[in-house]
């Protein structure tokens, strides 16, 4: 009779323990495995979305907003597409680089003559 | 051994239920030490996974009550584990009394009827807190409530039986002394005049119970609950490796002006949270925050960041429509924008449900509940103030999900912002009192790439970590 209480004992007390003690190795080894390994993570953030807005265009882009006073300091004159190329200095290729991106996505702005 | 008492065999088929539920329970929390999301068990039927999406279990085991000493150890010790230990301890106790005489000792079963009393005491207050806190049950719990309220009938039943002498017969007893130890000898009937006077004292002792015996069942029953818990102490993974491995902050000042106090009144460790007030990810997040005690140790500031495609570039759809009328309404609110955000968290499902059907509702619901914001609400200077706020989001390379928070410069990782919360966030702020909460790469592991690249935005969950849910 003691035998089998003591058999009952053992027995209930050993298998929450023993449940427990493979979960968590499971985890664990679990755990070392994903550390090893790169997951999926979400994307970081980016200023922009579109091809064309690359690194070139932006200098492009920013020599001329400076030039033309846009882009910096308390100065806000702006100028028109070709007082740009000549303010700007701009070589028919960054003109190109500038406005060919914008064109299906911008309209024609037609200055009164003055 | 003789005849089982049906209670006896009740509380034991209880015990065992309890324990297999308790036992499910636990195994969900545990799998979760891999900082990985998995799907619960949260069924009537054990072992059978719920369909998906957030259920009861899963607010349950998210929640602050599921377990204890959570700043201790990572995710808590799972109260789950001491009832899975409770549970087996009454299984043995019953199966005890069966395969001895002690089923119609008033003092064995006392004690069997007092330990009933503590699962059943527990789970009452796990009912409560789920009801009241939570606003809602988890079917696991109520198998396991439902299976400690049976364990105590039957507990009280055996031991009514036994204090009116077995059977509802009264039958007499014969208390003898014995080595100091007082303990009486059950009768035993013979024929089948069981009702007539024709019964004879048993024969020998019953194997009455001594307080000693109670005491050694006691500590049998304290040995169930430390053994498995110890275990669990003893083998559960370090997580506190992983405290800076999750990207930092590198422009973290607000050179803009976008950000905006989470709480009024807040003091303590300045920390940024990148959040969407539209993302339910985040309102939860918030309410683990303040559960935890930590939120009133830190000073928070958040940045905008919603995840809604009509301002923001970096999404490709409105994961949570009508996030940037939100927004600019926080950044509008200035002083107010405690106020703002509370009461976004507060109404995000109908903000967002009917922005859905009618892309003007947000500003409409912004307007009605704050009138004073209503000029500043779509204007050019707020929509400026969000784009900046996120521009501040990519000068600091941070990933297109919600909420993120960063303890002076150092990120949360993701995998820690629900059952890692507490025990993360104060050794954060412990390593951050010391001057040790520095960004560092997770040696020998995936970890050690860069911050991550730039790639396409899409506004879904990473796939991984465990509380990241836009």
């Amino acid at each position: 009779m003691s035998l089998m209480r003591a058999g009952l004992l053992v027995l209930l007390l050993a298998i929450p323990a023993a449940l427990t003690g493979v979960w968590i190795k499971s985890a664990d080894a679990r755990l070392a495995a994903t550390s090893a390994v790169a997951t999926e993570v979400a994307p970081v953030a980016s200023a922009s979305d579109v091809g064309y807005c690359n690194p070139e265009l932006k200098r492009i882009l920013r020599r001329v907003l400076l030039s033309c006073g846009l882009g910096g300091g308390d100065a806000a004159r702006g100028c028109q597409p070709v007082q740009a190329k000549n303010v700007a200095t701009m070589s028919g290729h960054d003109f190109n680089a500038l406005f060919t991106p914008m064109k299906d996505r911008g309209g024609i702005v037609q200055f009164d003559k003055d | 051994m003789g005849r089982p008492k049906p209670w006896l065999v009740a509380l034991l088929v209880a015990a065992t239920v309890g324990a297999v539920f308790a036992a499910v329970s636990t195994y969900d929390f545990v799998q979760h030490l891999d900082r990985q999301v998995h799907a619960l068990h949260c069924s009537f039927i054990p072992g059978v996974s719920h369909g998906g999406g957030e259920s009861g279990c899963q607010v349950a085991m998210m929640s602050p009550y599921s377990s204890v000493f959570r700043t201790h150890v990572w995710g808590g010790i799972p109260i789950s584990l001491a009832a899975m230990s409770v549970f087996a301890f009454l299984a043995f106790y019953a199966l005890d009394l069966m395969v001895t005489r002690r089923k119609e000792d008033p003092r064995a079963t006392g004690f069997l009827a007092l330990a009933t009393a503590l699962p059943a005491a527990t789970s009452l207050v796990m009912l409560v807190i789920s009801l009241a806190k939570l606003g809602t049950t988890c079917k696991l719990c109520v198998c396991i409530y439902l299976a400690s309220a049976v364990c105590l009938a039957a507990g009280i039943a055996v031991w009514r039986q036994a204090v009116r002498g077995g059977s509802g017969h009264a039958a007499p007893r014969a208390e003898r002394s014995h080595g100091g130890n007082r303990y009486r000898e059950d009768p035993a009937f013979v024929g089948t005049g069981k009702t007539s006077s024709a019964r004879l004292v048993a024969v020998g002792p019953s194997g009455a119970t001594s307080t000693g015996m109670l005491a050694a069942m006691f500590a049998v029953g304290v040995a169930f609950v430390v053994v498995p818990i110890a275990l669990y102490l003893a083998l559960a993974p370090d997580h506190a490796r992983f405290i800076g491995t999750c990207e930092a902050l590198p422009h973290p000042a607000d050179t803009y002006n976008v950000m905006q106090r989470i709480e009024r009144g807040s003091g303590g460790v300045p920390a940024i949270e990148v959040l969407d007030p539209l993302c339910p990810a985040c309102r939860a997040f918030e309410q683990r925050l303040q559960a935890s005690g930590i939120a009133a140790r830190l000073d928070r500031k958040a940045v905008m960041f919603p995840l809604d495609n009509t301002c923001n570039w970096m999404v490709t759809e409105a994961t949570h429509p009508g996030a940037c009328t939100v927004s600019e309404a926080v950044l509008c609110a200035g002083d107010k924008a405690p106020e703002v955000i509370a009461w976004a968290f507060e109404e995000q499902d109908r903000i967002r449900s009917e922005t859905k059907a009618d892309p003007a509702a947000a500003a409409r619901i912004v307007k009605q509940r704050f009138p004073e914001l209503a000029a500043c609400l779509g204007s050019p200077d707020a929509r400026s103030r969000l784009n900046k706020s996120m521009r501040w989001i990519v000068a600091n390379n941070i990933r297109v999900v919600t909420p993120q928070l960063f303890i002076d410069k150092v990120k949360l990782c993701d995998e820690d912002v629900d059952l890692g919360l507490e025990y993360t966030l104060s050794n954060m702020l412990a390593r951050h009192a010391h001057g040790a909460l520095v960004a560092v790469p997770l040696e020998g592991s995936a970890a050690d790439k860069p911050a991550g690249k730039p790639a396409k935005a899409t506004g879904e969950p990473p796939a991984k970590p465990a509380g990241g849910t836009p």
